[in-house]
């Protein structure tokens, strides 16, 4: 298994935003897990005894990691349940249009607003100011998440 | 350089005349603050201006608020229309996430005197009665899938006919409370899932309800019209669509993203993304918004049965706090809408429609004031009513301000709260808060917004609003 992310978060004006630093892509869509996590609640869960299978799939890497937000967000925020852990795989899917595919059995554990710090809801992750790319040994990205 | 690329056609108005792939020129409007603002942040929002300019089918001018401020897609304070007609577009983008997002105002027959008695209890009622979403120990109304969608087809109005409010209510809504063309069919079962245990629900973030006092009137004939004497108590309800609408963009921002290439244009921004009107894509989401748009109608609505309920609560009879609805707005929508003698779509995000006295569209009572438009200011400072005007419809397709926008990021807010105890400040200025953390108190303290008298007073001044009164925060619950 690689390293994890490095997360920070950076100021915009109206809303938040994080960078994440990684090794390879698994880090990075994990690191971007726990930042999102880490807007919604002050001290987010480990472990779990719920397991989910998941599969996306999207044009390009920019839009699955916004698929991928969305789906942390939704899990948390409308099923009540926190993604703890469960590193994506992600591959090309084959097809000429530059399609990547994510796969992964998540770790789910039940939201409890009080213990694990309840921060405020987030609207979505946006394609304002998204990048996902390659630079030199590591992978970047940084989201503005709409709060 | 966007920067120099501006000049000032009026008082507070600017025009960046059309270049590079700009369709029409843009116009903006600005106080010398908000100027000061703008270069800070490297006129971003002005190159997001710049790219709706880009968008088939827009009319001249594509337009910016005194509030105007960096968004997604469009910045927030923008105004755009399109032509259907001449290839003109939607776009989600335009709209914002929280698909009309806006505001409703309800005037008491109480005074400032009635209320400090029963302050501290009435608080503890509204935040008792209005839950915020997550971890609110409060239950919103629920209701199963089908229901829901008549619901998203009928907005307000569904509320009123299942007992949550009055008939009187939906007079003084923009659109009745219900936008037509509604096609809950439309959404996905995701955004249904979303929306189901949120109706009736304040959310977080910059949403709220306020109760006030008016403390300043300004145009006596329009406040007259709108029962805002001084000293009456008021309620400033602002939320919208929840998640329901949330997912509704997200929805169609990858729907317009995939089916792009067939449009035949570029987009400057992929959270412009964009179809057009008349296309199968551009009227599934035109319906979809509509049914979020009600879904946020509704909610105001449910709201407001859950105040008059607090303050029945603390012991104000109905007869006594007498809360009717003064207006209901959106501030992030998207309407077809007859302009220089052609329909129109108006998009506007975080913006507020406007129109001028004698508007066909607007309720009798007030036909010969104008469109009421509130713009909440930030919880320690106050509040402005102010009415549309002949010249908002000539110059901004009948749009005007719709707040007064962030000055500190959260991080930056929560850092200067710091060791200070904010809601004991607020109080000893006669500010109760209720907010569900602390963090949501310091991330939204005073000093976070701009002064929103700046902004009034430039749109006042440029002549797309007459202000009418003025109103203070006394009660303040936060999610």
């Amino acid at each position: 298994m690689s390293a994890a992310a490095a997360v920070r978060s950076f100021d915009h004006t109206g809303d938040v935003g994080f960078e994440v630093v990684a090794a390879d892509l698994p880090a990075l869509f994990d690191g971007a897990r726990r930042a999102v996590l880490a807007e919604l609640m002050t001290r987010p869960p480990r472990g779990g005894d719920e397991r989910l299978a998941l599969e996306l799939e999207a044009h390009g890497l920019e839009r699955l990691l916004l698929r991928w937000l969305d789906e942390v967000l939704f899990l948390v925020q409308t099923r009540a349940r926190v993604p703890t852990g469960g590193r994506p795989r992600l591959r090309p899917a084959g097809s000429a249009d530059g399609s990547w595919r994510l796969d992964a059995e998540l770790t789910l554990t039940p939201l409890d607003p009080v213990a694990h710090g309840w921060r405020g809801e987030v609207k979505a992750a946006t394609y304002h100011g998204l990048e996902l790319a390659r630079d030199g040994e590591h992978w970047r990205a940084r989201v503005v998440l709409d709060v | 350089m966007v920067h120099e690329g501006f000049e000032r056609i009026g008082r507070h108005a600017y025009r960046i005349p059309r270049h590079g792939a700009m369709r029409v020129d843009a116009v903006f409007y600005a106080s010398a603050a908000v100027l000061e603002m703008l270069e800070q942040e490297a006129f971003a929002s002005l190159s997001q201006l710049v790219n709706v300019a880009c968008l088939p089918g827009i009319v001249e001018p594509a337009l910016a608020m005194p509030d105007l401020h960096w968004g997604y897609g469009f910045p927030i304070g923008g105004v755009a229309a399109f032509d259907p007609a001449d290839g003109g577009v939607v776009s989600p983008g335009g709209v914002g996430y929280d698909i009309n997002c806006g505001v409703r105002l309800l005037a008491s027959g109480l005074v400032e005197e009635e209320l400090e008695p029963v302050a501290d209890a009435l608080a503890d009622a509204l935040f008792a009665a209005v839950p915020s979403g997550i971890g609110s120990r409060r239950q919103a109304l629920r209701l199963d899938a089908a229901e829901l969608r008549r619901l998203l087809a009928e907005g307000a109005p569904w509320m009123v006919e299942h007992g949550f409010g009055e008939p009187d209510d939906l007079e003084r809504c923009e659109s009745g409370g219900c936008l037509m063309g509604a096609d809950p069919e439309q959404l996905s079962p995701r955004a249904i899932e979303r929306g189901l245990p949120q109706l009736g629900s304040l959310g977080s973030g910059n949403h709220f309800l306020e109760v006030q006092t008016v403390d300043e009137v300004y145009d006596a004939a329009a406040a007259e019209a709108m029962g805002l004497a001084p000293g009456t108590v008021t309620v400033l309800i602002h939320t919208g669509s929840r998640g329901l609408g949330h997912q509704v963009c997200t929805d169609f921002v990858e729907r317009f993203l995939d089916a792009l290439p067939r449009f035949g244009f570029e987009l400057p921004d992929r959270q412009l993304a964009a179809a057009p009107v008349a296309s199968p894509e551009g009227r599934a989401y035109l319906g979809a918004m509509a049914a979020a748009a009600n879904f946020a109608f509704a909610n105001r609505q449910r709201i407001t049965h859950a105040v008059r309920e607090a303050f029945e609560a603390v012991g104000l009879t109905p007869r006594r706090h007498g809360l009717r609805v003064v207006y209901d707005l959106a501030h992030n929508n998207a309407k077809l809408e007859h302009h220089r003698g052609r329909e129109l779509l108006v998009h506007r995000k975080g913006a507020t429609r406007a129109f001028p006295p004698g508007h066909p569209e607007l309720p009798e009572v007030y036909r010969s004031v104008g469109q009421p438009v509130f713009v909440p200011g930030d919880m320690g400072r106050y509040s402005y009513v102010l009415v549309g005007t002949e010249t908002a419809m000539q110059a901004t397709f009948g749009s005007s301000c719709h707040g007064a926008g962030r000055r500190l990021s959260r991080h930056r807010a929560k850092k200067l709260a710091r060791g200070r105890d904010l809601l004991g400040e607020l109080e000893a200025q006669g500010v109760r808060v209720r907010a569900s953390s602390r963090a949501t108190v310091a991330e939204e303290m005073p000093e976070a917004y701009k002064d929103v008298t700046d902004v009034v007073d430039t749109v006042h001044e440029a002549g797309i609003g007459r202000k009418v009164a003025r109103l203070r925060p006394r009660l303040v619950i936060k999610g």
